[in-house]
């Protein structure tokens, strides 16, 4: 178990080699430059050029990358172009908001969609199962940027109950942390759902019902426990897109997390904080894989992580 | 009659199903006495294994109900308690080992989990005590290294040692009746024969009687002391199992008879299935339920039901549903053996038999030995 850990972990650096190798490769290619020409606010040729230098953009794309991999090993992750701070303190500014958001959207659609699945699946074709079916179904399918329009306008602009601009407050969390985990937890109701139903119908239900076990121990100790397993599978990579994939909602609230920071360094070509965000994007979503999969090795005894 | 201690009258168990009512169960009535063994025989979709279902009411609902009928256990009717005394039942005084043992065992649950939970829950055993008792139940059912393997799960055992963790897990309580539904179908050939010892012993050893569901007559023969064979939601035939052998009454018993294949290179005949398909359960035939795939039917098969009666020419408790078996029906004489060319597997079973232990007499009971 010991060993699987360490091999999956030392794995997670040829990785990170290829998503930086990629994403420094993608964000060159793009056309434009950091330093280019604004209309409004002019620079003379040679100011640029003192910057490109300082920063060394104007070295050969593969010595910059070389050069950046030597200061990744060291911890260093470069000065970010337009705050001229140090881009690991740049990140380390908006990650925090951007756990919180994540955690808060996580167990906001753990706490509803479970129990939803599983009594839909109690309760199949009933009225509650429809209900919760209607639920899941608005939060797959209803994007969030739209959703969280029609909040900021309805709980913000008209009713004055919720602030819709900044972080802070647990009242500034409340609208991005319901369209965030509503998407998520819309799609984790509909598998919680459909993997119980599937376990409820096992022949091994039967046999613990036959044991005469309590209804509740039979759905708990025996239907739940399996069922788990294929919910397992859907929320560790939920995470990471819960923790990864709210930049539209971080924008649209304004919430100073690494989601807004990461459109507006691509927007302004700040490549050091491109670089790092998506390196730690990459390490988040790798680390969220090897959590699932040692889940997984204990949640079901048939699979051997080693 | 003495106290019995299943009697179950006019049992009907249907499924409410969208092209309609199934009538899975259909007036079946049978009673079984302390520790004795009664094998229930039939095609699959006779109803054998709702009528095991229906006893410790398991089944589904909906789409099933019982919608008649009494089942008396031990001098209450399972079907008049509440949830909880159900429980109290189930695996307490009747347990039940399933066809398949690659499904019915709890696959993220460790063995001497799935045994220890029946114990704690009836017997009111601490952890260590239920620990204790499943290990001893393990070896007696002959898993070796039995402390070892407590703690394995389902997937490193093999289907006939699972069948044996049923097995234990069914003993687990003393249970007074054992419902053992195809215990050896889904289990291969040399294995079915060790795991039908290991149950024709232990209920013995544990004096519980037990009701042994399968479709194949074979398996039954030296297993249980009378057989009934199911058809179509009904019992076609009632008898003791020497009996049944001897002197079937039913055609469709008959036909079972002729489809019990033997491993004898020698023989010429091939065997002889029952021509056609069981019943349609929702729109069942108006008379015989077996009248259409009968050789021997007559117009009388197809408008009127036979009623479940002494035979002549049989043993009393000998009974079947069929016209032409009955009191001045015309297959009164007719020896079924000669349609069928070879008998030699039925001597044989007849030999099987004739070793049976003599059935016990009602009430005269003796305790389980603890183990």
């Amino acid at each position: 178990m010991l060993r699987y850990v360490i091999r999956r972990l030392l794995l997670i650096i040829p990785t990170m080699f290829f998503v930086a190798l990629i994403t420094f490769s993608l964000a060159h290619l793009a056309p434009g430059n950091p330093f280019d020409k604004n209309p409004n606010r002019p620079m003379p040729q040679e100011t640029i050029d003192r910057i490109s230098r300082f920063y060394g953009v104007d070295q050969p794309i593969p010595v910059q990358f070389i050069t950046y991999l030597g200061n990744i090993l060291h911890g260093d992750l470069g000065i970010s172009f337009t705050r001229r701070t140090p881009v690991v303190d740049v990140i380390g500014q908006g990650i925090g908001t951007t756990f919180q958001l994540g955690i808060g959207a996580l167990a906001f659609a753990l706490a509803f969609s479970i129990p939803l699945g599983i009594v839909s699946a109690l309760k199949q074709n009933t009225m509650i199962d429809y209900l919760s079916m209607l639920v899941a179904t608005i939060g797959t399918t209803i994007p969030g940027f739209v959703l969280a329009i029609f909040l900021i306008y309805i709980f913000g602009v008209n009713l004055h109950l919720l602030p819709f601009v900044g972080w802070g407050s647990w009242q500034h969390m409340v609208m991005p942390m319901f369209v965030l985990g509503l998407g998520a937890g819309g799609f984790l109701t509909r598998i919680t759902r459909a993997s119980m139903l599937e376990a409820i119908r096992q022949d091994y239900v039967r046999t613990a019902r036959s044991k005469g076990l309590q209804e509740r121990a039979v759905i708990v100790g025996h239907a739940l426990k399996n069922a788990l397993i294929p919910i397992a599978t859907i929320i560790g990579p939920a995470t990471a897109g819960l923790i990864t994939g709210s930049f539209i909602i971080e924008s649209l609230f304004n919430v100073p997390g690494m989601g807004r920071l990461y459109v507006i360094s691509i927007l302004a070509r700040d490549y050091p904080i491109i670089m790092g965000t998506t390196l730690l994007y990459a390490f988040l979503i790798m680390i969220a894989n090897l959590t699932v999969d040692i889940v997984y090795g204990v949640l079901d005894p048939r699979i051997k992580v080693a | 009659m003495a106290q019995q201690l299943l009697e179950v009258t006019d049992l009907h168990t249907q499924f409410f199903t969208r092209d309609g009512v199934v009538r899975a169960v259909d007036g079946v009535s049978f009673e079984v006495a302390a520790g004795e063994t009664l094998g229930i025989v039939g095609e699959s979709g006779c109803g054998k294994s709702v009528t095991a279902l229906s006893l410790m009411r398991l089944i589904p609902v909906p789409p099933g109900k019982i919608v008649k009928g009494t089942i008396m256990f031990d001098g209450a009717d399972v079907l008049k308690m509440d949830d909880d005394e159900v429980r109290g039942i189930r695996g307490n005084n009747i347990a039940m080992i399933f066809q398949d043992p690659m499904t019915s065992l709890n696959p993220v649950l460790t063995i001497s989990r799935q045994i220890s939970e029946a114990l704690e829950l009836h017997l009111k055993m601490d952890k260590s005590e239920a620990r204790k008792r499943t290990i001893e139940l393990l070896d007696l059912v002959g898993i070796p290294s039995a402390k070892k393997r407590a703690d394995d799960y389902p997937h490193q055992f093999s289907g006939g040692m699972r069948q044996r963790v049923m097995i234990a897990m069914a003993l687990s309580c003393n249970p007074k009746l054992i419902l053992a539904d195809e215990p050896t179908t889904a289990l291969d050939v040399t294995i079915q024969a060790q795991i039908l010892d290991l149950l024709k012993n232990l209920a013995r050893e544990f004096r519980t009687a037990f009701i042994l569901i399968t479709h194949d007559l074979g398996v039954v023969a030296g297993m249980t002391q009378r057989i009934h064979v199911m058809y179509g939601g009904k019992i076609v035939e009632k008898a003791d199992t020497g009996e049944l052998f001897a002197n079937p009454k039913m055609p469709y018993t008959w036909g079972l008879l002729r489809s019990i294949p033997r491993l004898d290179e020698r023989r010429k005949a091939k065997l002889v299935p029952i021509e056609g398909l069981p019943p349609d359960l929702i729109a069942p035939p108006p008379g015989c339920r077996f009248e259409p795939r009968c050789q021997y039917r007559r117009d009388i098969c197809r408008e009127k039901e036979p009623e479940l009666v002494h035979i002549p020419n049989s043993k009393p408790d000998h009974e079947a549903r069929c016209w032409g078996t009955q009191q001045g029906g015309w297959l009164v004489d007719t020896d079924w053996h000669k349609e069928v060319g070879d008998t030699r597997i039925i001597e044989e079973i007849k030999q099987e038999v004739a070793q049976l232990p003599p059935e016990p007499k009602p009430g005269d009971v003796p305790p389980p030995p603890a183990i």
